[in-house]
């Protein structure tokens, strides 16, 4: 350990929390060296001559009659903190000698009951199953109709080819209350 | 024997008698005041409340600590408190100070003078220099105790107990060769 380590250490040295192998060196430096045997006489002497001096300046302070009287006094009065049961009751007081307070409090209750129920209501609607919700509106089938077409090739009036394609409908669409089936043949017929 | 508290407070003070805690705590807590706020009146005021608090919440106590080291900590929290009150009042405390020390340096480097110096340099020094300066040297506390004490780290504490020492240099006046270079006793130490 060099002076350098060992002044960065002194306090911790003086107060021996240093750890063994530390306090050990810082030893065997102090041992050795003067500066620091000086360093350490000073910090000492220092200490020493600020205890005594706080000590005599303090010597003929001692708690007053009249703060000790204080002290009983303050502890045999009730706890100036109110309990949480004491808070709530203020507040209800203080809430029922108020109409306007009290109106405005209920109202709120209400707006916030409706407003509860009203959301509720959506989000059940928005719940519902997308089929069932298009069972009573739209319905969208997806059955291939087979079906034919016929092309006429014509000169001057006379048909003188004719092709037959198969076409079929991917889907359809019908609306209102009716029941697929017998839209479904509606169209078809 | 004094009297029970009643109440709320009685439940709190069940388990010891508050005259004995008063008398075991109360002067040495002072005196720690004393040199905190620099104030007699102050300082009663100070203990007072430190000692109504510790009774109140007493069963807070975890006993983590040595009761002593416990009401200081409140002690040290009320000072904080008071200190910042003081600094809203507007009045000139400098001039007060330095009419009391031309009164002071008619008389002779005695002991006595010594100790009131220092405690009216305490005052000079910043709240956190004050602090480490009390409980270092009038506590006896170790570094890592002042740490835990103060809430800061290890290195902070020496830190501010290196510029505290240093802010004391300089207050101090030389003739009362309190920072002897030398390790020779300064006036005043027998």
């Amino acid at each position: 350990m060099n002076c350098e380590n060992f002044n960065d250490r002194l306090p911790e040295y003086l107060d021996e929390t240093l750890s063994t192998t530390e306090q050990a060196a810082a030893r065997e430096h102090v041992q050795k060296c003067g500066a620091c045997q000086q360093a350490v006489a000073r910090q000492e002497a220092l200490a020493k001559s600020i205890r005594l001096s706080f000590n005599r300046e303090t010597q003929g302070l001692s708690l007053s009659a009249e703060t000790r009287q204080n002290i009983l006094n303050a502890l045999k009065q009730p706890s100036l903190q109110p309990t949480s049961w004491e808070r709530l009751r203020a507040c209800c007081a203080v809430l029922w000698l108020k109409p306007v307070r009290v109106g405005l409090v209920l109202l709120c209750l209400l707006l916030l009951i409706s407003g509860s129920r009203f959301h509720r209501q959506r989000a059940e609607r928005s719940t519902l199953p997308a089929t069932a919700q298009a069972a009573s509106d739209i319905y969208v089938i997806d059955v291939p109709i087979e079906t034919e077409m016929h092309f006429y090739r014509r000169q001057n009036n006379r048909v003188v080819d004719a092709v037959v394609t198969g076409v079929s409908v991917i889907d359809a669409s019908f609306s209102g209350n009716l029941s697929p089936a017998t839209s479904l043949k509606r169209h078809i017929h | 024997m004094a009297e029970i508290p009643s109440c709320s407070a009685q439940k709190a003070a069940d388990s010891f008698d508050v005259q004995e805690f008063i008398d075991s705590h109360g002067d040495r807590l002072l005196r720690s005041a004393y040199l905190l706020c620099g104030n007699a009146t102050e300082a009663q005021d100070l203990v007072q409340e430190t000692l109504i608090q510790a009774i109140k919440s007493w069963r807070g106590f975890r006993g983590e600590s040595a009761p002593y080291t416990w009401l200081h900590g409140i002690l040290l929290n009320l000072c904080r408190r008071y200190h910042r009150k003081q600094k809203r009042l507007v009045y000139d405390e400098d001039v007060v100070l330095k009419e009391t020390f031309q009164v002071d340096q008619a008389r002779d480097m005695d002991q006595d003078f010594c100790a009131a110096r220092l405690t009216k340099a305490m005052q000079e020094l910043s709240r956190e220099h004050r602090e480490v300066i009390l409980l270092r040297f009038y506590e006896n506390m170790k570094i890592e105790e002042i740490a835990r004490q103060t809430g800061v780290s290890s290195g902070t504490v020496k830190s501010r107990l290196h510029y505290a020492m240093r802010g004391l240099e300089q207050l101090i006046p030389r003739e009362m060769n309190l920072f002897a270079s030398d390790g020779t006793h300064p006036i005043g130490t027998p």
